[in-house]
């Protein structure tokens, strides 16, 4: 069962995580690793490594832009911040996923109402 | 010497990852291998352990495969498919068309004691046997064949094939030398272009860079002799109706390719055809002449027709 349940939440992570990484940038310019931790403690990706492929299609689709910075130990830092064309497909996720979260809890909400 | 391993551990995460990614666009490739050092760097000096890093990315696999899809899938674009198609027939039809034009230039028809009589003085001849000239007919045929079939392969295998077929006819026209090997040009020249579109490490920006390079050999290849036919007329050299066709034609392909104008690229390659075609009429050393500028204007006009962006019009 816990199987299945890794199956279903992996499945519906892949369609959010780029909404995510945009609205975790919405808020702070991020690094790499801040963003992966980020996203991970929150359970919303598997693998951290995976991010960065994420990342990089983000920036040529321009909805993210980078730049360096100093970092810790004398390294530069790759900053993530998120593009005006990024808040606008912010703005369009937020309003799909809403309906969407309505649409699913009324119907899962429905089934699960006629037990009682 | 725990911490030894352990950079093994990095190491080799890092070099199976980069491995992975070998038929990736270079600058993707380094892109990604670089943010992951960069996590791991970053990683130490929040003091998790490289062991806890490593888990914590997932496999290289995992991190390599978007990647590893996108490539394929544009590999197996439709415009890609639809290159490497028409490159396919071009292949065969270029060789087929080379295997009957280098017959036409030789001595079949002096020994089989037929044909006119003045052609056969003026034909370039190598005094081959029959059998031989059937023998090369059939090689022409086989080369083609052997260079249109990685049009229809997968991906990655067609790279490394359509390679090897490339250098095995740049290798069939340095021994055949100036005579036969130059029929054997457009097989060629076929076969680096499949090797090209079979190459999926060349990303959008360099295939567009490339173009550009090759709109500007192109143009200029082309505009070039214009100065000759001018200073020939000035001077009195050339005269007739000839030089004016050619400046006019010289002059709407190079400026044409050069602005990228889809009709000059058509006109380019269709003017291609047409001079190879003339070369079976003359048998002197004037089919050299046809059959190379032929050649030429042929293979540019396709490259233009076939890679450069089209123009946006109303955008």
């Amino acid at each position: 069962m816990l199987e299945q349940r890794e199956k279903i939440a992996t499945n519906i992570r892949k369609g959010v995580l780029e909404y995510c990484v945009l609205g975790s940038l919405a808020n702070d310019d991020k690094y790499g690793l801040e963003l992966a931790e980020e996203l991970t403690k929150r359970h919303l990706t598997a693998g951290e490594g995976s991010l960065y492929p994420l990342l990089a299609r983000m920036k040529t689709a321009g909805l993210v832009e980078t730049r360096w910075e100093e970092g810790g130990a004398g390294r530069k830092r790759k900053y993530y911040s998120i593009t005006e064309r990024g808040r606008l497909m912010l703005k369009e996720f937020r309003s799909v996923w809403a309906e969407i979260t309505t649409q699913v809890d009324e119907l899962l909400g429905g089934q699960h109402g006629q037990g009682h | 010497m725990a911490r030894v391993t352990k950079d093994q551990n990095v190491e080799d995460y890092l070099r199976s990852l980069d491995r992975l990614l070998r038929n990736v666009p270079v600058e993707a490739r380094h892109g990604l291998v670089e943010d992951i050092a960069e996590h791991i760097d970053e990683g130490r000096e929040r003091g998790r352990t490289e062991s806890e890093i490593i888990a914590a990315l997932g496999s290289p696999e995992s991190v390599a495969a978007p990647y590893l899809d996108e490539v394929l899938r544009e590999g197996n674009a439709p415009r890609m498919r639809r290159i490497r198609r028409m490159l396919g027939i071009v292949a065969l039809v270029t060789g087929l068309f080379a295997a009957i034009v280098s017959r036409s230039s030789d001595s079949t028809v002096v020994n089989m004691g037929f044909g006119p009589a003045d052609a056969q003085g003026l034909s370039i001849n190598y005094g081959y046997s029959d059998v031989f000239a059937a023998t090369q007919l059939l090689v022409f045929i086989a080369l083609a064949l052997m260079v249109a079939t990685s049009a229809v392969m997968k991906p990655v295998i067609a790279r490394k094939y359509s390679i090897a077929a490339a250098l095995i006819m740049t290798f069939v026209v340095l021994i055949c030398g100036t005579g036969l090997g130059m029929f054997f040009v457009p097989s060629m020249i076929t076969a680096w272009m499949l090797a090209g579109a079979n190459n999926l490490k060349l990303s959008h920006l360099s295939r567009t860079k490339r173009s550009r390079r090759i709109q500007i050999i192109g143009g200029v290849t082309m505009l070039l002799p214009v100065l000759l036919i001018i200073s020939g007329v000035i001077t009195g050299a050339v005269d007739g109706a000839g030089p004016y066709i050619y400046l006019v034609v010289a002059l709407i392909c190079g400026i044409g390719f050069l602005l990228n104008l889809r009709v000059a690229l058509w006109a380019t390659c269709l003017i291609g055809v047409a001079l190879s075609v003339l070369s079976i009429i003359d048998q002197g050393m004037l089919m050299a002449a046809f059959w190379l500028a032929g050649i030429a204007y042929f293979y540019f006009g396709l490259y233009g027709l076939l890679w450069f962006e089209k123009r946006a019009l109303a955008q």
